[in-house]
């Protein structure tokens, strides 16, 4: 092959490659658009399709299920909204098994109102309050175990627990830890209820994973709304629970 | 003269649409410009209906009806949309506890989703529970890292999609978050997660030159950015080629503008995200010049910033 014709083979396939067109990516320009109380029309076509199912819900969520007599507010290391939070796992988590439950924890984080006004209570604030479908368990803890999970909530400032616990945060740890008015047996088992979530672990409470636990397959929100409920039918408001289990 | 590579402009400064300023460069006739809008969406939770007025931080924010009306507008003006979802459609009202996710799915089909990746949250009534939906679909659900051979939701996804608009040809694909330690393991039994690096690469690599795409999206589960060792789309974006756009989610990020970074070839790729709940409905305006190979008037010079 010459000089010239490997030149010439070269300027073909040149030419041939710029005939086609290619789509060059050119510019991009971004823009957002927030979607403000006021600030598009509703699509009613839309509208049309959500209204049956919200008819449907709002029936459910709107049906009063109990009253509340004062205002409970969520708080650290114990509040009225805790207590009788934690009072109402472990009575119905109770109510599930057939050994004695020697107390109910429930993670800080997982109660998702500031507070529970006062007045009646429906099924949709209650649905707000626990918005996640976690489910019961029992868990067989031991006494040091008991320890260990009572000084991570001392760590974070105090979480929810049943009326048949109290403790002391001292230097972030807790001490002079009391069930059921008995100082805590570091060698002993405990009963306890626990939601899956922190009971799998979650909220770095991972020594929990893999102790014996029994699924009692309960959404800790149907627990609060059969609670509630029961309580009304009986004639009884939501009780104002003022003790302080922890203390500082 | 221009590579095909480009250099991302540092500022989103207007296009310049005619060839009149560069009389040495300008063939015979003036380029022929396309132009492809996307919008998007992530972590919509089941906000169907705006947040409520409880004085909460996020009252009157959202609902599906009025993004309607919004994606409708914007339809109007637009010959060339794409609607995408990165994930987690499910989770976060009652209408998801109530009704499984049904609404969710025909509200983003009347609205004319084109595609959507799935989040961790939506295997939250199982993969059984997800699978279940599918029926009220009309879009497909794209995922690359997820193997559901061994589930209900065998055959259901696919890895991706590709879309022509206008004589441009857009790939889609999508990426999902590691599930272990994030969804119980019941919910999303026998679903086999895998590398989603290896996965995206191997992709965009066959939408890039065996279909022959002129744009390639990723959508992305996996989250914006992370202080620990962990994949994120930053971490993609850096580590994978052929890849233009990432719409991300899962981290629920507001981001005011999407970020430019370098692939491992040097090349450019952006990352977005539009926080959660519907609140913000995202849209890129991407341009595309028809020109000769290596030869692109109107191309912007991308800088990209150091990562």
């Amino acid at each position: 092959m010459t000089k010239y014709t490997l030149a010439a083979l070269v300027h073909l396939a040149v030419l041939l490659t710029s005939c086609s067109k290619v789509n060059h990516l050119a510019d991009v320009k971004p823009r957002t658009y927030r979607i403000e109380k006021a600030s598009y029309p509703v699509d009613v076509r839309i509208a049309a399709l959500i209204e049956p199912y919200k008819l449907q819900l709002d029936k459910t969520m709107n049906e009063v299920v109990g009253y509340c007599p004062e205002e409970l507010v969520k708080g650290k290391p114990s509040s009225t909204l805790t207590n009788w939070f934690t009072d109402v796992l472990l009575e119905e988590t109770q109510a599930l098994s057939d050994e004695r439950v020697d107390f109910a924890v429930q993670n800080y984080g997982g109660i998702r109102i500031p507070a529970l006004s006062k007045g009646p209570v429906t099924v949709g604030k209650l649905y707000e309050l626990m918005p996640f479908d976690n489910i019961m368990f029992i868990q067989k803890l031991k006494g040091s175990d008991v320890k260990l999970l009572f000084n991570r909530m001392a760590e974070s400032g105090g979480w929810p627990v049943s009326r048949s616990v109290s403790f002391k945060i001292e230097y972030g740890k807790a001490e002079n830890i009391k069930i059921n008015g008995v100082a805590l047996d570091t060698t002993a088992t405990y009963t306890a209820a626990i939601p899956d979530y922190i009971a799998n672990g979650g909220d770095n409470m991972t020594f929990l994973t893999g102790l014996p636990s029994k699924n009692t397959g309960v959404l800790i929100r149907d627990m609060l709304i059969k609670n509630v409920r029961d309580r009304h039918a009986r004639g009884l408001q939501i009780p104002v629970l003022k003790e302080q289990r922890i203390t500082e | 003269m221009n590579r095909r590579q480009f250099i991302i402009h540092s500022s989103y400064s207007g296009l310049l649409l005619s060839t009149g300023m560069f009389p040495l460069m300008a063939s015979s006739s003036e380029p022929e410009i396309g132009r492809l809008t996307i919008l998007h969406t992530n972590d919509v939770h089941s906000r169907i209906e705006p947040f409520p007025m409880d004085g909460g931080k996020n009252e009157g924010l959202g609902g599906v009806a009025k993004r309607a009306t919004l994606i409708q507008r914007i339809r109007e003006e637009q010959k060339n949309v794409l609607l995408l979802d990165a994930g987690d459609i499910f989770q976060g009202t009652p209408y998801f506890n109530f009704f499984g996710g049904e609404l969710e799915m025909k509200l983003m089909s009347q609205l004319g989703y084109d595609a959507a990746t799935i989040g961790n949250h939506d295997f939250d009534a199982g993969v059984e529970g997800l699978e279940k939906q599918l029926v009220h679909a009309n879009f497909p659900l794209l995922v690359t890292n997820y193997d559901f051979s061994d589930t209900a939701m065998n055959g259901k996804t696919r890895p991706y999609k590709i879309f022509r608009k206008g004589g441009l040809k857009i790939g889609v694909f999508g990426v999902g978050i590691e599930l272990s330690g994030l969804v119980p393991e019941k919910l999303y039994r026998g679903t086999v997660y895998s590398d989603p690096v290896a996965a995206a690469q191997k992709w965009a690599q066959t939408l890039r030159y065996e279909e022959k795409c002129d744009f390639v999206i990723c959508l992305s589960h996996l989250g914006y950015k992370y202080d620990e060792q962990k994949v994120s789309d930053r971490v993609l974006a850096q580590t994978t080629s052929e890849i233009d756009l990432i719409i991300g989610g899962h981290t629920h990020t507001f981001m005011k503008e999407p970020e430019r970074l370098a692939n491992k070839d040097g090349k450019p790729v952006l990352v977005n995200q539009v926080g959660w709940a519907g609140i913000v409905l995202g849209r890129l305006d991407v341009y595309f010049e028809k020109n000769k190979k290596g030869t692109c008037v109107t191309c912007k010079n991308l800088l990209v910033k150091p990562a």
